[in-house]
């Protein structure tokens, strides 16, 4: 829901903490990004597009490696992933969890020409 | 071609801003509650309610996040405490570094407890950290049983839901049972109060969290 300012946070991160690929050519950005996390990929290269005008990333392509939803077995501790909040653990077929994972954004590497 | 290796969050600069924000929060020795819900769910009237139990005991101040007007605002101003307004324009969440400015106009040393009121939202919230010590979620009975499944990680990161307009049970379909199940299912350590703003049922057990807190807090920051 908020994919214009995510993408506005990737530029701003990248200019900030990498001020000598100025000169290169940044062909991709991959992003690791939480299945809990409300950002849509797509809406995400669309604001990034936008807003990499006139910037080191403008053309610069997104990719994404989605994450998980990864939770913790509040009983035996069992870790295991699951793709929506119906699930029981695998293991002693208790329904209460702690979620420890699915709500990543993170920049995790670029392609640099 | 050639790969470099970035390993970092997006939001790392906010993380970053709220971590500084934390600092002063606690050197101010001040409970900072992030108050998180769908648009009308009650943040608002809770705060009121709150305000007229734990208010003037306690010292208390209210940033007051909105999409768009200051009406908010002017509901906490007539209780004769620090208010400080955000209107973010059209962003859907808080971050950290309207905080930052927002406390510039709140004489920080001198509170207690200070609430911020998030924008109505219950996804784009969640991700981001504005150095509170708490976030509380509101759910409204009306909103129907599920939203604790919908809404995972808002309701996971929370350390207390308010099941708020319980006075209106009789008149819809809701299973609080169930909901509480639910809620409780994604994150088992979740304290979980029935309140409504209109018979102020559960205002009183919550502004006694608020307290308990407080001193916790303050014992903690004696010891250590
Ligand atoms: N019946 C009933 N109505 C309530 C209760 N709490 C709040 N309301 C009403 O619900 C509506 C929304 O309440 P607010 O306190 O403005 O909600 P909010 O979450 O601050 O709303 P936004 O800031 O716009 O997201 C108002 O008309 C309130 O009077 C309650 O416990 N019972
Ligand atoms: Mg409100
Ligand atoms: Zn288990």
């Amino acid at each position: 829901m908020h994919e214009a300012t995510i993408a506005k946070n990737i530029i701003e991160l990248i200019q900030t903490e990498f001020p000598e690929l100025n000169c290169k050519r940044i062909y991709s950005v991959k992003l690791r990004i939480g299945e809990l996390s409300g950002i849509y990929p797509e809406s995400l290269e669309y604001y990034f597009q936008e807003l990499s005008k006139n910037t080191i990333l403008e053309n610069t392509k997104l990719s994404f490696e989605k994450a998980p939803i990864k939770v913790i077995c509040a009983v035996c501790s069992t870790i295991f992933e699951i793709i929506n909040m119906d699930y029981d653990c695998p293991n002693c077929k208790n329904s209460q969890f702690n979620i420890i994972g699915g709500d990543e954004l993170e920049i995790i590497n670029m392609e640099v020409e | 071609m050639e790969i470099i290796t970035v390993e970092q969050k997006i939001l790392k600069k906010n993380d970053e801003i709220a971590a500084d924000l934390r600092k002063k929060f606690d050197e101010a020795n001040v409970f900072v509650i992030n108050m998180v819900s769908s648009p009308g769910s009650g943040k608002t009237s809770i705060i009121e309610r709150t305000l007229k139990i734990i208010s003037p005991a306690l010292s208390v101040g209210v940033i007051e996040g909105d999409i768009q007007t200051s009406i908010d605002a002017e509901r906490i101003a007539q209780f004769n405490i620090p208010v400080a307004q955000i209107i973010t324009n059209g962003t859907c969440h808080l971050e950290a570094r309207m905080i930052e400015q927002a406390i510039n106009q709140l004489p920080l040393k001198d509170l207690d407890v200070l609430f911020i009121e998030n924008v109505g939202n219950l996804v784009c919230p969640s991700s981001y950290y504005l150095g509170e010590h708490a976030k509380v979620v509101i759910m409204s009975v009306t909103e129907g049983e599920d939203k604790p499944l919908k809404y995972p990680a808002m309701f996971s990161k929370s350390c207390v839901l308010l099941m708020n307009k319980t006075d209106l049970l009789p008149h819809i379909i809701f299973d609080i049972t169930k909901a509480k199940k639910f809620a409780l299912k994604i994150n088992p350590d979740l304290k979980i109060y029935e309140t409504s703003c209109y018979d102020n049922t559960g205002i009183m057990q919550w502004c006694d969290w608020i307290t308990n807190e407080l001193k916790l807090k303050r014992c903690k920051s004696t010891i250590g």
